[in-house]
């Protein structure tokens, strides 16, 4: 069920509604039907094969505990994660797998994979490793781990609930509270307008620019950087939504971006893009592969695994890998340069290295987009073509964005991007605006409230039904 | 909660206000665009006796038949309501339904049987629908629901014209109000040449969705208790390097007519037509094209008629 649906708009109240009526031992119960009516939009056959996940995991992580035995503890944990893993890679790697043979000759099964699989398995294998180290309790109450598991926001694409974090929010009493609705509300609001005309917006623009086989020069680069763009909208966008539709139900997921594209250094830039997800990596694969603990060769070695493992998540194309590759590679070039890339610079210094990193970003987007490396180098390749005749390169450049960009209506998206980086800015000085605007004084605030909807509504009109770029991790 | 409800609803009086203000003061700025037409086409399915002959589907119809010759061959009245495929084939078929009785054949021919029962096109929606309240009581609440989110956009823009006084002007081309002819046809004389590209884009998959099979069903449930018959037919298909094998299409008709409860009248690959009998595009015919599709057509009907009469 896509956020921008009738269905959606149905559901949501409905649910909400029922969820603050019925009494606070009910809760999740309602939680677990809601979030299993909403996967089942997505087909049927994926709601069960949620459903068996979470009896699954249950039993598993209950069975984990229970064991005094280590050496059968162990194996048992690294039974459940290689099962995990094998389907998740079954999902992701069958199609790719079967494409490499030129031949027809084997039976191909048209294998889809449930859209939200990579981030509820990550999920549930975060819970079993916490339960085996003991981190966290194993959850008796079935009710309140299946509304852990099939909490509807996260349920699709995130952000990846950690057991230690969020589970406990689903065994506490929650109150009704204005504040935090409204500002769900808010959060959901301006995730509504990055996702669905932002994001949107630029993707069409984009797409066009990088399917016309005449495309090259300046207009093709800047396509890359607006794909740069757009594709934090997106993810951001969506993130924001599930944050706020979290806080409609008293359940604080976690944050997943904060100003990514405004680090000063690659480091720096993985603590604040898809948090969750870094998170994750850092405490079940870098961690475990002994961190930076056991002397520079071997921290490198851990961060460039932690980075491969990163892109195949992301998909089974090559091009996903290179683009984890990349990053990882960068950010052992970082160490070596710079030993602790994560200080940050003031004035013109840090602004270089906000650039700096901003180019390398850009750079490795253009991997993550394309349908090959063949691809993503001739991308590279044509975004030079005609540099040698500077004034020409950047005339046409010009011409072209004037005639494609008013069409696509790019520039009014570029202009409220600067709004974006403001916004952001005051986030990491720890202002949050959603906050700030509920000190404004009546009638102004609801003035304000009337026109920020009406904006978008007005802009959100021309979203033509493209879904998450990161529905399909 | 209480207070929660009352902002809300307070919120949502305040769009509702300002709609009905802005439809009643504002008039309808667009009425000479090509979706306009669907205003003649309601007229003239409602003026209409029956039996009749009712054209249900995408702009294929509108560029793709030759009312007068099958009127004349069927010796019944034809009404062609064929539109836009953007607006979704429910939409189609909601402007159909305002007026089918006993003895009318309807026939439905669409591009797309893989949609999801949605009525789309949000940015056509309201520049259609504008305050022509005869659409809205056809399109239903639970239809308006569900583009509501797209009504200020529609709103701003038609304020400006009303301010700058630029609204209903002439619009040049093909695509217009007044080049549609008195059956709901795009006018001979509006689409005559060829200039189709032929890519592999232009052929979708032949995927038939559940949705689109159950609304079909209904809708023919509908007609035979007002004692007409729905009838499927096929739309134009370009004949070239990418279009897809024979099997396909036979995999697809077979598939269709297991599913759907009325009769397929038509043979997939009756409707192929060289690139020269497209007009701008895929699935538009120019005139000629039209004609030879128009004849097919005729031989299908009159197939059926006579296969009904055995």
């Amino acid at each position: 069920m896509d956020f921008f649906s009738f269905e959606f708009c149905i559901f949501l109240p409905i649910l909400f509604s029922i969820y603050w009526i019925v009494p606070t031992d009910h809760r999740n119960i309602v939680l677990c039907l809601g979030g299993f009516i909403f996967y089942s939009f997505a087909g049927y056959n994926y709601a069960i094969t949620l459903l068996l996940y979470v009896i699954v995991s249950y039993f598993g992580g209950i069975y984990i505990f229970r064991q005094n035995n280590q050496y059968k503890k162990t194996n048992i944990l690294k039974t459940f994660i290689f099962v995990l893993t094998i389907i998740l890679l079954f999902f992701k790697y069958y199609s790719f797998t079967i494409s490499l043979f030129q031949n027809n000759s084997f039976n191909v099964l048209n294998v889809i994979m449930p859209i939200g699989l990579s981030f509820y398995t990550f999920e549930i294998i975060g819970y079993l490793v916490d339960v085996y180290s003991e981190k966290v309790q194993p959850e008796n109450n079935f009710i309140t781990y299946a509304a852990y598991i099939m909490f509807f926001p996260q349920l699709l694409s995130g952000p990846i609930a950690s057991a230690k974090v969020t589970l406990p929010q689903f065994k506490i009493d929650h109150k009704f509270n204005y504040d935090k609705i409204i500002y769900g509300l808010k959060r959901i609001s301006y995730g509504f307008f990055l996702k669905y005309y932002l994001a949107s917006v630029l993707g069409n623009f984009v797409d066009y620019i990088y399917s016309a086989e005449s495309s090259r020069g300046g207009i093709l680069l800047l396509s890359t950087m607006l794909y740069t763009l757009q594709i934090y909208y997106d993810f951001y966008g969506y993130s924001e939504m599930a944050i706020g539709l979290g806080k409609l139900f008293d359940i604080d997921l976690i944050e997943n971006f904060n100003a990514p594209y405004l680090s000063q250094s690659i480091g720096i830039f993985w603590s604040r893009w898809h948090i969750s997800l870094t998170n994750w990596l850092k405490e079940y694969i870098y961690i475990p592969l002994g961190g930076n603990k056991k002397g520079k060769f071997r921290t490198y070695i851990n961060i460039f695994v932690t980075f491969l493992v990163s892109g195949m998540w992301h998909g089974s194309n090559i091009t996903y890998i290179v683009w984890g590759m990349l990053h990882g590679i960068g950010q052992i070039i970082e160490r070596c340069l710079f030993h602790n890339s994560k200080n940050e610079s003031n004035g013109i210094v840090g602004i270089i290295r906000i650039v700096f990193v901003l180019l390398f970003v850009n750079f490795t987007w253009i991997f993550f987009r394309a349908d090959s490396i063949n691809d993503a180098f001739s991308i590279i390749f044509n975004c030079f073509s005609g540099v040698g005749h500077p004034r020409t390169y950047i005339l046409k450049t010009i011409f072209e964005f004037k005639t494609y960009s008013d069409f696509y209506n790019v520039k009014k998206c570029m202009l409220f991007s600067i709004f974006i980086m403001i916004i952001d800015m005051f986030k990491l000085k720890g202002y949050d605006l959603a906050l700030l605007s509920s000190k404004v004084r009546n009638p102004f605030r609801w003035i304000g409230y009337v026109l920020y909807i009406f904006m978008i509504m007005y802009y959100t009109a021309s979203y033509t039904g493209s879904s998450f770029i990161y529905f399909k991790f | 909660m209480k207070k929660l409800i009352i902002k809300i609803t307070f919120l949502i009086s305040i769009y509702l206000v300002l709609s009905i203000i802005f439809f009643t003061v504002v008039s309808a700025q667009y009425n000479t665009a090509y979706d306009a037409a669907v205003l003649d086409k309601i007229d003239r399915l409602e003026s209409t006796e029956s039996p009749k002959i009712i054209l249900v589907g995408d702009s294929n119809l509108v560029f793709g038949i030759d009312s007068s010759k099958l009127q004349s061959a069927m010796n019944m009245p034809v009404v062609n309501l064929g539109l836009h495929a953007s607006f979704g084939n429910k939409f189609n078929e909601l402007i159909a339904k305002d007026n089918i009785n006993k003895g009318d054949i309807v026939i439905l021919s669409q591009i797309d049987y893989n949609d999801d029962d949605k009525l789309y096109a949000p940015k056509l929606f309201w520049y259609t629908l504008e305050n022509h309240f005869k659409l809205w009581k056809i399109i239903g609440p639970i239809g308006l629901a569900e583009n509501a989110i797209t009504l200020p956009e529609y709103c701003v823009n038609a304020l400006k014209k009303y301010i700058n006084g630029t609204g209903n002007q002439a619009v040049t081309g093909t695509y217009a109000r007044a080049n549609f002819n008195e059956y709901g046809d795009i006018k001979r004389e509006c689409h005559i040449g060829s200039n189709i590209k032929v890519s592999k884009e232009l052929f979708s998959s032949m995927k038939i969705s559940s949705k689109c099979i159950n609304r079909i069903n209904a809708f023919t449930k509908y007609c035979e208790d007002r004692g007409a018959t729905l009838l499927i037919s096929s739309v134009p298909i370009l004949n070239c390097e990418y279009t897809p094998d024979d099997s396909i299409y036979d995999s697809f008709e077979k598939e269709l007519r297991n599913k759907t409860k009325c009769e397929v009248i038509s043979k997939w690959q009756d409707y192929l037509y060289e690139p020269e009998y497209f007009f701008d595009g895929y699935p538009h015919l120019n005139a000629e094209g039209a004609d030879l599709r128009t004849i097919q057509l005729i031989k299908d009907l009159k197939s059926w008629e006579n296969s009904k009469n055995e």
